[in-house]
This record gives structure tokens, C-alpha cells and sequence, in this order.
């Protein structure tokens, strides 16, 4: 087994590439900055044309900072971000970012606080395209077939809607619209269901799902449940405080977890199961590390089960198993 | 063996200027001594109200609360007010509600919360109070240390544990749960239940386990009562209705749950739940049921299964 980075395996048909990347956000104390919440640190993947990414962690790993990173609402603290071979943390220009910004869609972890509660749906859905002039007579059009598009027939009824007035499962088919409406190539869906009731979950990862067809976009799909993951996309990156502890395809991460956090979060999955009441699962005690003070080898240590010496002192780097799946964990290289 | 709890034919109502809400329609269940009952349905159906009216934890505008409810063999409604909450509230049904873990007074510390039920209610002493606190805090793997903790610096998964440590307190014979985990990480959600699993066996208690996600549940069910807008549709075994349900909307709950360990396809309930002001006559499922047939515009029948289980449907039903 050989030490790569995840990037050896990027080709032409990338659509995005995330190398080395790193968010700190600074602690300041009066006129100092006296720390930093290092709340993603030194991530690599990459996202190909009409891929399916899942990105999948406990709450504070870093998720919504990373999504934020990659459409550009949080400035990087260094590394890369290239979109179709354009490196967009070095071209910083005006053209660049609205170039960007229409081909990319983000799809916000809370719809309540991300829509103005004081504007109709028409207003939140024709917003982008007023920002990027996009003529007036398509504005209605487009506004009308976004809504169609995510099953909110007819449109007449929805568009003079507030926010407030609609069921959370609407509101979020509404946050999908919004993201769709510049027709991006990307788009990221932070946390889009686990707000939602179970039973409506499946419906709108279907929804997105068939958009994504209809409209050959990649997405990046950021929860903490496996179990959905596993049914919506090709590929699962599995995070842990700031970082990225295993990659490979979704159903093989599902059918043998390498890493012991990954196993950890399968083991605490359940199906619906009589049997279940019986037993106790495996689970990992404790709280995920400060990241203000990492520890200094794997992150992973004062949970993990399988701990070694080495683990202690020395950070796992990522290890390549085969084309498709790499681990950042000891037990897998010397 | 009487039930710890035995509810016959509960309505709960709610009365607003678009008409009368029938959260709760005609519900019947009975929890047994250490027995867990999971309560399973979409939001609104009518959960959460069935929590209240069993605490009788009334808003003002209640069109109508009827039908009986026994605890340990009493019937309770009709009690008064003072005499529920001398015999009953807290003392033998305690609640967990969907919002205890922002409830926590955050500038109290965890010992206070504690003690509060018992020195107030119980008129217990103080020292008195906070040796069962301090007993009931490491029984839900908290350290002693905590009790002097404000909440503000817990975690949320340690508020959660405080937040059953509260309920459990004054010896309850029966916990309702509300939605006990739906706010928490994955890891942690799976700590709490772990937690619970092991608080059902050593404390004899029962629950009522109210949630949206028919795969948490299975966690501690030992018999699930399915609800759809306002009515119970099935209700039976674990066994039972997560292997082989029969109602349609409980298939429909069932197959649209993603599952890790097989591959099942999945297929969401088509359209959303009826108004609880104007449902659908006869089976309220009707307007989503891929079975339906034109009978269905009557009122299903109770058909009964086993010892005590139900469905109401009439697929089931003679016609
Ligand atoms: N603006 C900010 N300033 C300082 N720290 C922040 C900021 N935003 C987030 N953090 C911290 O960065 C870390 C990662 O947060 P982030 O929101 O990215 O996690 P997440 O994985 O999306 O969590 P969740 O699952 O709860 O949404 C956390 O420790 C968080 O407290
Ligand atoms: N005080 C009230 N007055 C009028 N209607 C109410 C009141 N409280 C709840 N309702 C209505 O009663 C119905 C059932 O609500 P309830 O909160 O019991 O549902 P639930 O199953 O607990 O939902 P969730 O899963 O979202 O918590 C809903 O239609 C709700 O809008
Ligand atoms: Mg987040
Ligand atoms: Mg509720």
C-alpha cells in the first residue's frame, strides 16, 4: 500500500477539485487573535461531472464550513479550489466569482433561517437571476418552471406565498428551486432532510436525485446518516474533526468500513428491527476533540478502540488502498 | 396483572377559528409493567397531543377531552385538577418533552433541576433530595462531579441524560419520551438509547416512546402503535408490525426507510397527510392508499389480532 493523496486518482472529467484545504476561523481577544478553530484542516477530494458525493460526519466536524468554503461564503485560510480547471482561490476577480457563483448552488442546512421570511416565493426564487441579469421576461418563466420542477403545481399557488406559510417538506422543495434557478453544474445539499420527518426524507433525496438527471449535475450531499448516503450517493468521504478519515465508493464503505470511525458510525445505524431492543450497541464514548488544540496524532485517539502507540504521536497520513478508496488511519500502512 | 396503563377510546380535541382539530380521535392502547409502546407517525399526526392529554397538560382551548384513561387500574379523568397532580403527574407518569433539552434553565445548576420535583412536590428534605440526585445522575452515566454544573456547560447529549434523570426521579411507573433523540448527533442518539435499554431493565419502568423514525424506535419497542391523523391504524408486537405490517400506511412508513444492512428499494408515500379539521370520511388513509377501493369511504373496521392488537382496515374487513 502506498501513501497518496486523494488527487492522484483526479482526471479530466473533474469537476472540482479541493486540495489541502483549510479553514481556521480566528478566536480574537480584543485586538488580537489569540487562536484559531481550525474547523477544516488539510481536506482533499474531488467531485467528477454529474457525481453523487456524500459527505458524511458527526455534528461539528466541520460539514457546513467546508460547503461554505467551497461556494465561496467563508474565505480559505489556504489550499485550492479548482472548477473546471479553473483555480478559483487564485482568481479572485469580479468576473470570476459571478462566473462561479451561477455555476455553483447551495442548498442551506436550515430552510426557516435561510429564507427572508418577508419575501414571497417569487421574490426568494427570482433573486439570483435579478442579481445576475437575467432578462425580465424569463424571470417569471424561469420562476414558474422552477417551481414545477420541484412539485409545487401549479406555480400560481406558490408564488405569492410567504415562507411561513408553507410545511417544511414545501420549504425545503422551495430551497432546492432556489439553488437550481441559475442552472449550476454543482450543487451542494447541506443537511437538505434531517430536518424533515423520516417519511419525507426519501422524497426529496428522490426529488434532488431526478433533478440531478434532468439537469447532469453533480452534487455534494452533506449528512450524518449513513443510511441515506448509502442510497443517494456514488461516493461517501467520511469526515472527523476537520478532516477526512476515509474515501472510497459508497456501497463498499458500507459493506466493510476500513476505518475505525467509519465502523463506529455503521455500528450505531439502525434498521427497523424487533431485535434490535435486545441488544447494546457498540459505540464510541466521548465527545469529538477541541479543535482549537487538536491532539497531535490521529484525532481519533482518545475514542478509538483499536488504539496503537504510534497513533498517539504521529498523524496518520491518507493511505491509498486501491484507486477508489483511501484511509487515513494506522492499522493500514506502517 | 393489571396494565400499568390502559387508554379506551381517548379523544383530544383543540378548538380553533377554522374548526375543531381532532388531534386525537378514538385512541386505545394499554402498556404493560416494563413494557415499552412506540409510538410511531408523521409530524401532525397527533403525538405530541396524545402526550399532553395524557398529562393532562391542557391549552386553553380544548374542545374536548373524553374517553378513559387507567393508570395502575385508577381511572384518571375523572379526576380533579388537584387530585391528578397529587396522584398522578410526576408521580406515576412522568414526560420528556420534544423541547426539554432547550428547557434546562441554563444559569441552574444540574443538582437544582434535580432536586426541585422532589423538595417542592414531595416536601423532601434537602440532603435527602440530593442523595437521590446524586444516585440517579450516575445511574444515567453522568459523573457526581456534574451536580454542580450549570447546564450551560453540558454537552447536549449530557442535558439529554439530565433531562431523564429528571424524569425518572420520583419513581415513575410509566416515561413518556417524546422524540427523546431526534435533536441529537447520530453517536450520541445511539449513547441515549443505549442508556435508556439499560434504565428499562434495572429500574422497572415502562415507556411510551414517541417518534417519527420507525428505525429508532425498533430500539425499544416491544409493541408499536402506528398513528395517522389522529387514529391509531395498527397496533401490535415489534415481532409483528416491523416484519409483516398490515395497514398500508404502515407498509408505506416501512418500505420508504432506508436501511444499511439490506438493499431494499424504496418508495416514499405518495401526497401528505389530511387536516385534522375536515379529514377524509371513513378510512383517512384513503386519499394516499394504493389499495383503495370504494368501501373505504366508510368507516374501517377494528379487526383484531393476537391478544390485543389491531388494524383498522378494510382490507382486512368483511364487504
Ligand atoms: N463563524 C464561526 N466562527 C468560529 N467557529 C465556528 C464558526 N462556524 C463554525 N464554527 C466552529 O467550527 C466547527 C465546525 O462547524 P460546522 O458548522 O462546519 O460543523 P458541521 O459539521 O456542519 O456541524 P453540524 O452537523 O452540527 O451542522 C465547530 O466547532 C463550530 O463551532
Ligand atoms: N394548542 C393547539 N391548538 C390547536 N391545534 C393544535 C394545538 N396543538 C397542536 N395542534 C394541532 O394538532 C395536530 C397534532 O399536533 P401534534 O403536535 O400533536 O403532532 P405531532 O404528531 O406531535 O407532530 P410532530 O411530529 O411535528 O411533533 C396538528 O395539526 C397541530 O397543528
Ligand atoms: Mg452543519
Ligand atoms: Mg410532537
Amino acid at each position: 500500500m502506498e501513501v497518496g493523496s486523494t488527487s492522484s486518482i483526479s482526471g479530466m472529467s473533474d469537476l472540482l477539485v479541493v486540495n489541502e484545504l483549510k479553514v481556521w476561523y480566528p478566536i480574537r481577544k480584543l485586538f488580537s487573535i489569540v487562536g484559531y478553530v481550525k474547523a477544516v484542516d488539510g481536506v482533499s477530494f474531488t467531485v467528477r461531472e454529474g457525481e453523487v458525493v456524500a459527505i458524511v460526519g458527526e455534528s461539528g466536524c466541520g460539514k457546513t464550513t467546508l460547503a461554505k468554503a467551497v461556494t465561496g461564503l467563508v474565505p480559505i485560510t489556504s489550499g485550492n479550489i479548482i472548477f473546471e480547471g479553473v483555480d478559483i482561490t487564485r482568481l479572485p476577480g469580479r468576473t470570476i466569482r459571478e462566473w462561479y457563483s451561477r455555476k455553483v448552488g447551495l442548498i442551506q442546512q436550515d430552510p426557516y433561517g435561510a429564507m427572508p421570511p418577508f419575501m414571497t416565493i417569487r421574490a426568494i426564487l427570482g433573486e439570483p437571476l435579478k442579481i445576475h441579469r437575467i432578462g425580465r421576461e424569463a424571470y417569471g418563466k424561469e420562476v414558474y418552471t422552477a417551481l414545477t420542477d420541484v412539485g409545487l403545481t401549479p406555480p400560481e399557488d406558490y408564488v405569492n406565498k410567504y415562507p411561513h406559510m408553507l410545511s417544511g417538506g414545501q420549504l425545503q422543495r422551495v430551497a432546492i428551486a432556489r439553488a437550481l434557478i441559475l442552472r449550476p453544474k454543482l450543487v451542494l445539499a447541506d443537511e437538505p432532510v434531517s430536518m424533515l420527518d423520516a417519511s419525507l426524507r426519501v422524497e426529496i433525496l428522490s426529488l434532488i436525485n431526478e433533478l440531478r438527471v434532468k439537469y447532469g449535475l453533480a452534487i455534494i450531499y452533506i449528512t450524518h446518516d449513513l443510511a441515506t448516503a448509502k442510497y443517494f450517493s456514488d461516493r461517501i468521504v467520511v469526515m472527523y474533526a476537520g478532516q477526512l478519515v476515509e474515501i472510497g465508493n459508497a456501497k463498499d464503505i458500507i459493506k466493510k468500513a476500513m476505518h475505525p470511525y467509519t465502523e463506529a458510525l455503521i455500528n450505531v445505524i439502525p434498521d427497523p428491527d424487533p431485535r434490535n431492543r435486545l441488544i447494546i450497541r457498540k459505540t464510541l464514548t466521548g465527545e469529538p476533540p477541541n479543535l482549537v488544540r487538536p491532539p497531535p496524532g490521529c484525532r481519533l485517539v482518545p475514542r478509538c478502540p483499536y488504539v496503537m502507540e504510534k497513533c498517539r504521536t504521529v498523524e496518520p497520513p491518507m493511505i491509498k488502498v486501491n484507486e477508489l478508496r483511501f484511509v487515513k488511519c494506522w492499522l493500514y500502512g506502517s | 396483572m393489571p396494565s400499568v396503563l390502559e387508554v379506551t377510546n381517548l379523544k383530544f380535541f383543540y378548538r380553533t377559528i377554522a374548526g375543531v382539530v381532532r388531534a386525537v380521535d378514538n385512541v386505545s392502547f394499554t402498556v404493560g409493567e416494563k413494557e415499552t409502546l412506540a409510538l410511531v407517525g408523521e409530524s401532525g399526526c397527533g403525538k405530541t397531543s396524545l402526550a399532553r392529554a395524557l398529562m393532562r397538560f391542557l391549552p386553553r382551548n380544548v374542545a374536548e377531552l373524553s374517553g378513559s384513561i387507567k393508570v395502575d387500574g385508577i381511572e384518571v379523568l375523572d379526576m380533579d385538577d388537584s387530585e391528578f397532580d397529587r396522584k398522578i403527574r410526576w408521580r406515576k407518569i412522568t414526560y420528556v418533552s420534544q423541547a426539554a433539552l432547550n428547557s434546562l434553565n441554563y444559569v441552574m445548576k444540574v443538582v437544582d433541576h434535580l432536586i426541585e420535583p422532589l423538595v417542592l412536590h414531595y416536601g423532601m428534605r434537602r440532603e435527602v433530595a440530593v442523595e437521590k440526585a446524586r444516585d440517579i445522575i450516575v445511574k444515567v452515566g453522568i459523573s457526581e462531579d456534574f451536580l454542580y454544573r450549570y447546564s450551560f456547560e453540558l454537552s447536549g447529549g449530557m442535558k439529554q441524560r439530565v433531562v431523564i434523570a429528571l424524569s425518572l426521579i420520583s419513581n415513575p411507573r410509566i416515561v413518556i419520551l417524546d422524540e427523546p433523540t431526534s435533536a441529537l448527533d447520530v453517536m450520541t442518539q445511539a449513547n441515549i438509547m443505549n442508556l435508556l435499554k439499560e434504565l428499562k431493565e434495572g429500574l422497572s419502568v415502562s415507556y411510551i416512546f414517541i417518534t417519527h423514525d420507525i428505525a429508532t424506535s425498533s430500539e425499544l419497542a416491544d409493541k408499536v402503535a402506528v398513528m395517522y391523523a389522529g387514529q391509531l391504524v395498527e397496533y401490535g408486537p415489534a415481532e409483528k408490525v416491523y416484519v409483516d405490517p398490515l395497514h398500508p400506511y404502515s407498509k408505506g412508513l416501512l418500505s420508504s426507510i432506508p436501511r444499511l444492512r439490506t438493499d431494499t428499494s424504496l418508495t416514499p408515500i405518495p401526497g401528505s397527510a389530511p387536516s385534522l379539521i375536515n379529514p377524509p370520511k371513513g378510512c383517512r388513509f384513503r386519499p394516499r392508499c394504493p389499495y383503495v377501493k370504494p368501501v373505504c369511504e366508510e368507516e374501517p373496521p377494528h379487526i383484531t389480532l393476537g391478544s390485543e392488537g389491531y388494524v383498522r382496515c378494510w382490507l382486512y374487513g368483511s364487504r
